[in-house]
C-alpha cells in the first residue's frame, strides 16, 4: 500500500538544499541525522587514532596536553555528538511514524528544531576543536575544570545545547508512540524496537536536564567562582561526580536501550522466527530505563564518596544487569531452531551478541567494590565501555541501517562485501579492545600518555587493532557507497517483515502510508503467515 | 484522577477563587512560622510541609491534575520520585562522609592553612 | 452545509497527520508534561545544590536570616504577586474553554475576557521582576555579589590574594571560620532566583504572543490547547517560587 504510479518518493518529492534543510519529514530529518552523526564519527576517530599513536610504544610522543585534549576530544565528539543521538535520531525518527502506521511524529517542526540544534550545539564543539581543544576529559571533573585555561566554556555551551536535542527528541517520541498508534496496535503489538524508543524517551526527558544544569553549574563556576565544586572556594568536587554521574550513567542506557531494540528486530526477521519472550525484553527495557538512574554511584567508588554510598550503589548495580541478561538470553533462545539466514545483517547482529555480552560481563567486576579499587581508571574500564558503548551502539546502528537500507534508499547492497566487511569489522574490533582487558588488569592506567614498558605489548597489539578497524569501517562506507552509485533496486520487503513499515513503498512516499494502516496481528508472526521474502540468502 | 473527557471540564469560578484564598492564607502562616524562631530542622519540615500543600493546590487545580489522564500524572510524580532519588542518595553520601573527613582532619587542616595565610 | 462538515471532518487548524482534535489536543498537553518534567528536573539541580551547601554550612544559611540580608517583604510580595498571576491565568484558560466554536457576540466576550486576563497575568510577571529588580540592586550595591565577587564589609571573607582561594569568613580577631561561607549562599540566591527570573522572562514573552493570537481572532474551546500549555509552564514556574521563597528568605 502507498506506491505513487509516478514513483515519487520522500527522497526526490522535493530537491534542493533548503527543502531538506527546512524538512519537516521524520524520513529526511533521519537521513540527515545518519549523515551527520556518522561524520562526527569520523572526527572522534581521528581524535581516537592521535590516542593509539602515542600509545604505540611507552615513551612520549605527541607530549601530555595533546594527548590529554585528544582523549578529551575523543570522548566529548563520541559520547555526546555520536553515541547519544546515535540510533534515537537517525533510525528512531526515520522508522518510528513507520512502524507505529502514522504520517509523521506528533510534532514535526520540534522534530526539524531538535535537528538545528543538534546543528547549533555541534558547532561549538568544533569551535572547541579549532580554538586549541580542552584537556579536561569529556567527564570535566572539578576542580580542574573550574581552573582549566582550555576553552572549557565552549565545550559546556555545545554539550549543554546538544541536550536539549536530545530532550526534544525524546518528547516527540513519547507523545508519538503514546497517541499516533495505528487502530488495533495495542502496546502489546508494537514492535519492540519501538518499546526500546519509548524506554530511552522516557530516560531522555528525566535525565539530560540534570546534566544541563550541571554543565550550567559548572559555567557559573568558572566565570564567577561561586564555590559549589572548588574546594578551594568552599565546594565539593564529589558533590560535582553526583551530579554528572546522576545523568551519564543513565545516558548510557539512552544509548544502548535503541540498540537493544534494533536488535529484536534483525534477530526476529533474518531467523523466520517470534521473538522469545516479547513480554519480558518489553518489560524488561522499561526496568532498565528505571533502575539505571539508581546506580551512578559505581563511577564513583574510589572518589571520596562514603564507603556505605558505594555498597548501596554496587548492590544496585548488580541488579541492573539482570533484565539486560533477560534479553540477551531471550535473544539467543530466538535464533535456536530458527531459519537463520546468514546475511550481512545477520553476521553484524550475531557481532554484536558477542560484543555487547563480553562488555555486560566484564561490568561487574568493575560493580564489584573490592575488585574496583584495583581495576578503576585503569584500561579494563577503557574496554569494558568500549565493549558496551562503542561496540554495542556501533555494531547495532551498523547492523540497522543494513537492515532498512533498501527501505531508506530503495537500492540493495552487496552481501558478500557487506558480510567481508563485517568480518573485518569484527575482527580488529576484538584485536583493539581484548589487549586493553590484558593491559588494565595488569595495572595500566587510563589517560596516560606515556606508561611503564611491560605495557607496551598490549598497547601495540591494540594500536594496530585500531588503525585495522578504522579501515575496515571504511570498508563498510564502501559497501554502501557502492550500492547508492549501483546497487540494484529493492524489492517492496526485502526481508519478509510483517511489521508496518515493511507495507509501505519502498523508499516509502512522502506521507509515509495512502490510507491509515490497520494493525491486526503482532509483529513477529511469521509462522502464522506466509510472507515472500524475496533476498533470503541462500 | 480521571480519564479524559472529550469535554473538557470547565472548573467553576468558585473553585479557583477558593484555591486562591487557601494558597494566600498559607502564605501568611508560613511567613509567620518563621517568625516563631523554631530550630533549623524543625524550621525547615514546616516550611517544605506548607509548601507542599501549596504545590499540590496548584497543580491539582490550576494546572487541572485533577481531571487529567492517568499517564501526565505519573510521568509528573515520576518525575518527583527520581528527583528524590537523586537527593537521598547524594545526602546520603554526604552524611556518610563525615567520618571520612573527620579522620583526615580535613577541616583542621584548613583551619591551620587560613591561620598561616593570615600571619 | 458541506463547509460545516468540511470543517467537522478537518478543522482548519487540525494538523494533517492528526486524526481528530482530541487527538491533537491530548498529545500538546502530553508534550507540555514532558516538557514541565524535564523543567522540574532542571531545577532540581539547583535545589541539590542548595541541600548540599545548607549540609556543609548551616551556620551561614542561619546568620544570613539573623542578619536580615533578604528582604522578607519583598520576596513575600513576590510570592502574592505570582500566586496571583497563576490565578489569573486559570481564569484566562477558563475563558479559553468558554469560546463556542460559532463566531458571534458570546464567542468575543470570552475571548476578550481571556486576552484582558492574559494580560493581567503578564503585567504581575513585571511587577515581579521590577521588585526582583530592586532586591538585585541592592545587594550588588551593598557587595553581596556571589562567589568570588562577595564584598560585604559586615560580614566579610577571607581571600587569598595570592591564589584566590576562599577560605572562609575573616572573623574579629583574625581567626578564619572555614565553617562560614556567606560568598556560596548568595551565589546560590543569584543562580537560583537568576534562573527562576529568566523563566518569568520567557512567561511573559509566551503570554504576549498568546494575547497577540487572541486578537487574531483564535482560539475556542476545541482549540485552546496553547493557552492550557502556556497555562501548565506558568503553574510551574509559580511551583519553583513556592519552594524558593521559603528556602532562600524563611527558613533558619
Amino acid at each position: 500500500m502507498g506506491a505513487h504510479s509516478d514513483g515519487s518518493n520522500y527522497l526526490n518529492a522535493t530537491s534542493g538544499f533548503k527543502s531538506w534543510f527546512w524538512t519537516v519529514d521524520h524520513k529526511r530529518l533521519g537521513i540527515m541525522y545518519i549523515i551527520t552523526i556518522l561524520s562526527f564519527f569520523l572526527v572522534g576517530g581521528l581524535a581516537a587514532m592521535l590516542v593509539r599513536y602515542e600509545l604505540l610504544d611507552a615513551a612520549p610522543t605527541l607530549g601530555a596536553t595533546t594527548y590529554n585534549k585528544a582523549f578529551t576530544l575523543h570522548g566529548a565528539i563520541m559520547v555526546f555528538l555520536v553515541l547519544v543521538p546515535a540510533i534515537p535520531a537517525s533510525l528512531g525518527n526515520f522508522l518510528v511514524p513507520l512502524q507505529l502506521g502514522a504520517k509523521d511524529v506528533a510534532f514535526p517542526k520540534l522534530n526539524r528544531l531538535s535537528f538545528h540544534i543538534y546543528l547549533f550545539g555541534a558547532s561549538f564543539l568544533v569551535y572547541t576543536l579549532v580554538a586549541g581543544g580542552v584537556d579536561t576529559g569529556w567527564t570535566f571533573y572539578t576542580p580542574y575544570s573550574a581552573n582549566s585555561s582550555s576553552n572549557v566554556i565552549s565545550a559546556l555551551t555545545g554539550a549543554f545545547i546538544l541536550g536539549f536535542s536530545s530532550i526534544l527528541t525524546g518528547l516527540n517520541f513519547i507523545v508519538t508512540i503514546h497517541k499516533m498508534r495505528a487502530p488495533g496496535m495495542t502496546w502489546t503489538k508494537m514492535p519492540l524496537f519501538l518499546w526500546a524508543m519509548y524506554a530511552t524517551s522516557l530516560i531522555q526527558i528525566l535525565a539530560t536536564p540534570v546534566i544541563a544544569v550541571t554543565l550550567f553549574l559548572l559555567m557559573v563556576e568558572k566565570s564567577f567562582g561561586i564555590g559549589i565544586f572548588d574546594p578551594a572556594l568552599g565546594g565539593d568536587p564529589v558533590l560535582f561526580q553526583h551530579f554528572f554521574w546522576f545523568y551519564s550513567h543513565p545516558v548510557v542506557y539512552v544509548m544502548i536501550l535503541p540498540a537493544f531494540g534494533v536488535i529484536s528486530e534483525t534477530v526476529t526477521i533474518h531467523s523466520r522466527k517470534h521473538i522469545f519472550g516479547y513480554m519480558a525484553i518489553a518489560a524488561s527495557s522499561v526496568a532498565i530505563a528505571a533502575v539505571g538512574f539508581l546506580v551512578w554511584g559505581h563511577h564513583m567508588f574510589l572518589s571520596g564518596q562514603s564507603e556505605m554510598t558505594g555498597a548501596i550503589f554496587s548492590f544496585i548495580t548488580f541488579g541492573v544487569a539482570v533484565p539486560t541478561a533477560i534479553k540477551v538470553c531471550s535473544w539467543i533462545a530466538t535464533l535456536y531452531k530458527g531459519s537463520i539466514r546468514w546475511n550481512t545483517v545477520m553476521f553484524y547482529t550475531i557481532g554484536f551478541l558477542w560484543i555487547f555480552t563480553i562488555g555486560g560481563l566484564t561490568g561487574l567486576p568493575l560493580a564489584t567494590l573490592a575488585t574496583d579499587v584495583h581495576l578503576h581508571d585503569t584500561y579494563f574500564v577503557v574496554a569494558h565501555f568500549h565493549y558496551t558503548m562503542m561496540g554495542g551502539v556501533l555494531f547495532a546502528l551498523i547492523t540497522g541501517i543494513h537492515h532498512w537500507w533498501p527501505k531508506m534508499t530503495g537500492k540493495m547492497f552487496s552481501e558478500k562485501a557487506g558480510m567481508a566487511a563485517s568480518l573485518f569489522a569484527f575482527i580488529s574490533y576484538n584485536l583493539t579492545f581484548i589487549p586493553q582487558f590484558i593491559a588494565g588488569l595488569r595495572g595500566m592506567p587510563r589517560r596516560y600518555h606515556e606508561y611503564l614498558p611491560q605495557y607496551e605489548e598490549m598497547m601495540w597489539l591494540s594500536s594496530i587493532g585500531a588503525f585495522l578497524f578504522g579501515i575496515s569501517l571504511f570498508c563498510v562506507l564502501a559497501v554502501w557507497i557502492h550500492s547508492l552509485l549501483k546497487g540494484e533496486k529493492a524489492p517492496a520487503n526485502p526481508w519478509g517483515g510483517i511489521s508496518l513499515e515493511w507495507e509501505t513503498a519502498t523508499p516509502p512516499i512522502e506521507h509515509n502510508f495512502e490510507g491509515q494502516p490497520v494493525c491486526d496481528r503482532g509483529p513477529y508472526e511469521f509462522d502464522e503467515i506466509e510472507v515472500k521474502a524475496p533476498m533470503a540468502a541462500k | 484522577m480521571g480519564h479524559s473527557h472529550s469535554e473538557p471540564h470547565v472548573t467553576p469560578l468558585k473553585v479557583y477563587f477558593g484555591i486562591f484564598g487557601s494558597l494566600i492564607c498559607l502564605t501568611f502562616v508560613t511567613v509567620g512560622v518563621s517568625y516563631l524562631g523554631l530550630p533549623p530542622s524543625l524550621s525547615i519540615i514546616v516550611a517544605m510541609a506548607v509548601a507542599t500543600v501549596k504545590a499540590t493546590l496548584v497543580s491539582l487545580w490550576f494546572m487541572h491534575m485533577l481531571h487529567d489522564t492517568k499517564f501526565n500524572v505519573s510521568l509528573f510524580l515520576a518525575s518527583i520520585w527520581f528527583i528524590g532519588i537523586f537527593f537521598v542518595f547524594t545526602t546520603l553520601d554526604m552524611a556518610s562522609r563525615d567520618k571520612v573527613l573527620k579522620s583526615s582532619d580535613t577541616f583542621e587542616y584548613r583551619k591551620d592553612y587560613a591561620a598561616e595565610v593570615a600571619k | 452545509m458541506s463547509s460545516e462538515h468540511a470543517h467537522a471532518d478537518h478543522p482548519p487548524y487540525q494538523a494533517h497527520f492528526f486524526h481528530t482534535m482530541e487527538q491533537q489536543n491530548s498529545s500538546s498537553k502530553l508534550g507540555m508534561w514532558c516538557f514541565l518534567v524535564q523543567e522540574l528536573l532542571f531545577f532540581s539541580g539547583l535545589f541539590m545544590a542548595y541541600v548540599a551547601m545548607r549540609y556543609f554550612y548551616p551556620d551561614t544559611f542561619s546568620e544570613v536570616q539573623e542578619r536580615n540580608l533578604l528582604s522578607i517583604p519583598m520576596g513575600f510580595t513576590n510570592t502574592l504577586v505570582l500566586l496571583t498571576s497563576s490565578l489569573t491565568m486559570a481564569l484566562a484558560v477558563r475563558e479559553a474553554q468558554l469560546i463556542p466554536i460559532q463566531e458571534g457576540a458570546e464567542a468575543q466576550k470570552h475571548r476578550s475576557n481571556m486576552m484582558k486576563l492574559l494580560l493581567v497575568t503578564a503585567i504581575l510577571a513585571c511587577v515581579f521582576l521590577v521588585i526582583k529588580y530592586f532586591e538585585y540592586t541592592h545587594k550588588i550595591h551593598i557587595g553581596l555579589l556571589p562567589g568570588s565577587f562577595y564584598d560585604f564589609p559586615e560580614w566579610p571573607v577571607f581571600k587569598d590574594p595570592g591564589t584566590g582561594k576562599i577560605l572562609g569568613v575573616m572573623g574579629e580577631n583574625g581567626i578564619i571560620d572555614v565553617r562560614s561561607a556567606p560568598h556560596i549562599f548568595f551565589a546560590l540566591y543569584f543562580v537560583m532566583t537568576g534562573v527562576h527570573g529568566l523563566h518569568v522572562v520567557i512567561g511573559v514573552g509566551v503570554i504576549l504572543w498568546l494575547f497577540l493570537r487572541g486578537k487574531r481572532g483564535e482560539f475556542n474551546q476545541e482549540n485552546y490547547s496553547a493557552v492550557e500549555n502556556v497555562g501548565l509552564y506558568w503553574h510551574l514556574v509559580d511551583l519553583i517560587w513556592i519552594f524558593l521563597f521559603p528556602l532562600l528568605y524563611l527558613v533558619q
